[in-house]
């Protein structure tokens, strides 16, 4: 894996090309882009890139791209993830700071993370290569008072020092911190470029045409799905329960519909953590909730965009029976609030909302103007 | 591999090793110590990525050289808890056995190619210092480091070469501590130009090393990171980056008040006088006149405290604050059982000497 190995950011990284040809990289960068779109791996790469001893300089489509080694002591160094000038700042080492100890993993990024994963180390020189690099992932996450914490740093760090800031949502992090380092923002994948990698990953074509436009261009996200779907948690047959019961549930279901979809998040989030042990419980729990909301989402659109799109590139292109007969009740306008309501709902979760509330509003409110009764 | 240890060298050893080696990190493989049998001797090192040490045990017998990494916890533990004198190691694939007179423990190690390297000490030094010095001015100096401050320069100590001295100097903008520590040769100029930030960690571990004080350490001053060598043990340092302030500049030099005073009647009447002061007014006065000094602290809800001393004083009188604090950390360390005090204004800092080498500078706190 190196820079140009990366899918679908062109922008992003020949900006990041420009300024390394000439030698006027920033100190402090802002990656923002939705999830799973490849900041991380961006900024590791990128990492990777000005810690190497011996950069290889060439040419991509006529322009200058250099790229790291991948042969020198800090290139070997860094993928076996020991490299002591490269910082991974994420929330979930709170457990390791000085009274971290047997706390639970935090919601917001800790303003001790901050301290000493950060703050502290910028102050030691580097050991192996002639910079060190940062990134924090989850940078909205930061509180304003770990912002406060971290503007000294961002301002004026050691001039060997690069601090990445990972963002999906730029509106949290303050005026400040973003006034102080450069942002570059990273767009949604390709949908074909996403199918193509999730049937390289031995997904079926349906499925994974479904998940890539699922995830509106979140390669990361897709291959979370596929790879639960390939690991038998049954997301997708989940997916047609789902449709199906919305188009042809009465009121009286709704809540019953709401108990149903809160197990399945339950068990989605079960087989998600089988998977991916890194992430805390509580956010592989709030991702499955959000995976079913997405899905609603994906339904009201179909419905919204059904009369002028070719039915071919719905969401739920499988379930076009489904699609119509909801349709049927529901006027384009509706389904426009309904996707209003269900983004509220999606803010909720990230704010630690009771799940069975969230889904017993969505169903509810999916329900009261007749979406779940036939029109009079 | 296969070694025969004696235990309480390779306890030393390990106790040593334990204060560096972090005890939760994320990166698990820094939690363990790489142990490495050469034909005849034994290494041990453990680094945190920013401070490394490497200790060679002494008392070992090898029977089969070769390389494990271990948890550094759980060896210490084991070595420290056995009774007998002789401990045998054994090492194969992954495992590390321990075999007592009558215990047997088994330690799953780590690859020891994803241990990180721990720079060794190679070549001449570039200054050579008695421990016994170096530590005595680590000691002085060393209190006086910011704990958490956003500038970073001042969470470590400053070493300076002036001539055949080496000045240890440490601040946290409130008082500044310098100590002077003779070196055994005056070293070259490219070396004497070396000015460079010890992080405070490092600078307790110096203190912590050497098992008799004639020893000599040999230090070697690199871009990015000093080795220290000292017996039979190697420590590594990164430096910490940033300008220490000029610290020269505040260092008063016109001062007509001065006086000799003894440290441990000092040390007691600041004590006592501190008894009664509030977290408000933390300050204690320090009133010079004639003959007398007095230290009084006083607590608005609680009381007053007065101290006197005479002393041997004949200049214009004076009120001064200082930080009670700040005075016994500073009047502990002293090695001399006289110390100089000068002063000039109630609004600028004070000013301690203890012996020839240790300057001590104290901003005063307006007592309003």
């Amino acid at each position: 894996m190196s820079l140009k190995d990366i899918l679908c950011q062109d922008k992003p990284i020949s900006l990041l090309q420009r300024a390394y040809a000439h030698d006027k990289s920033s100190h402090a960068y802002i990656f923002a882009g939705l999830e799973g779109v490849g900041k991380f791996k961006t900024a590791i790469e990128w990492a990777k890139l000005l810690l190497c001893e011996d950069p290889v300089a060439g040419k991509k489509e006529s322009l200058h791209f250099t790229d790291s080694c991948g042969a020198c002591g800090s290139c070997r160094l860094f993928d076996a993830g020991s490299h002591p000038d490269f910082n991974h700042v994420y929330k979930e080492l709170r457990e390791f700071t000085k009274d971290g100890k047997g706390k639970a993993p935090p919601v917001e990024l800790p303003i001790d993370v901050i301290r000493e994963f950060l703050i502290e180390k910028v102050a030691t020189r580097p050991t192996v290569s002639e910079r060190k690099v940062f990134v924090v992932s989850e940078a909205e996450k930061l509180n304003v008072s770990s912002q406060n914490c971290v503007l000294k740093v961002l301002e004026e760090p050691p001039e060997y020092c690069c601090i990445i800031l990972l963002c999906t949502r730029l509106e949290r992090l303050l005026p400040t911190t973003k006034s102080r380092c450069q942002t570059i923002r990273f767009g949604p994948i390709d949908l074909e470029r996403i199918t193509e990698r999730l049937r390289e990953m031995g997904t079926d074509l349906k499925k994974a045409r479904y998940f890539a436009r699922l995830s509106g261009g979140s390669l990361g996200l897709a291959c979370q799905w596929a790879e639960l779907e390939l690991a038998d948690a049954g997301l997708y047959a989940l997916k047609r329960n789902l449709v199906g019961s919305i188009a042809n549930s009465e009121l009286p279901d709704a809540l019953e519909l709401a108990q149903q979809s809160l197990d399945d998040s339950k068990r989605l989030a079960a087989a998600w953590s089988n998977l991916d042990k890194s992430t805390s419980r509580a956010d592989l729990n709030r991702r499955a909730q959000k995976t079913l909301i997405q899905m609603v989402i994906s339904v009201l659109h179909d419905v919204m965009t059904l009369d002028v799109m070719p039915a071919e590139i719905l969401f739920n292109f499988d379930q076009q029976e489904q699609v119509k007969k909801l349709a049927n009740r529901l006027e384009a306008e509706q389904a426009a609030e309904k996707i209003a309501d269900c983004y509220e709902m999606l803010r909720w979760i990230e704010s630690g909302v009771n799940e069975k509330l969230i889904f017993e509003q969505l169903l509810l409110s999916l329900s009261v103007s007749d979406t779940m009764t036939p029109k009079q | 591999m296969k070694v025969n240890f004696s235990r309480s060298a390779l306890a030393e050893a390990l106790a040593l090793l334990t204060s560096v080696v972090p005890s939760r990190t994320p990166k698990p493989v820094l939690r363990c110590v790489l142990i490495a049998a050469g034909k005849k001797e034994v290494q041990i090192s453990g680094t945190d990525l920013e401070v490394g040490l490497t200790c060679t045990v002494s008392g070992v017998q090898v029977e089969q050289p070769g390389e494990v990494v271990v948890e550094a916890d759980k060896l210490a533990a084991i070595v420290r808890e056995s009774a007998e004198d002789v401990l045998l190691l054994e090492a194969s694939e992954g495992a590390c056995e321990l075999v007592g007179a009558d215990s047997h423990f088994t330690i799953y190690g780590q690859d020891a190619k994803q241990f990180p390297q721990v720079p060794t000490f190679q070549g001449e030094p570039d200054i050579t210092v008695g421990l016994e010095e170096l530590q005595a001015g680590i000691e002085q100096c060393l209190f006086a480091t910011a704990k958490e401050s956003s500038r970073y320069a001042i969470n470590g100590v400053l070493w300076e070469i002036k001539g055949k001295k080496l000045l240890l100097v440490a601040t946290d903008g409130r008082r500044l501590a310098r100590c002077r520590v003779g070196l055994a040769a005056t070293p070259d100029e490219a070396t004497a130009q070396h000015k460079i930030i010890i992080p405070a960690k490092t600078m307790a571990l110096l203190e912590k090393i050497g098992s008799h004080d004639k020893e000599k350490v040999a230090l070697k001053l690199l871009d990015n990171k000093i080795l220290v060598s000292c017996a039979n043990v190697v420590i590594s340092s990164n430096l910490v980056e940033g300008n220490f302030p000029k610290y020269e500049d505040i260092v008063p030099a016109d001062y007509d008040k001065k006086l000799k005073l003894s440290c441990s009647a000092v040390l007691s009447a600041v004590r006592r006088a501190a008894l009664l002061t509030s977290e408000e007014s933390k300050g204690i006065r320090l009133s010079l006149s004639e003959g007398s000094l007095v230290f009084s602290g006083r607590a608005p809800e609680t009381g007053a405290a007065e101290v006197k001393m005479a002393v041997d004083y004949a200049g214009e009188p004076i009120d001064i604050g200082f930080n009670p604090q700040f005075l016994i950390e500073a009047l502990r360390v002293m090695r001399t059982p006289e110390f100089e005090i000068e002063v000039g204004q109630p609004d600028r800092p004070g000013l301690m000497r203890s012996g020839a080498d240790l300057l001590y500078v104290l901003m005063p706190i307006n007592l309003g």
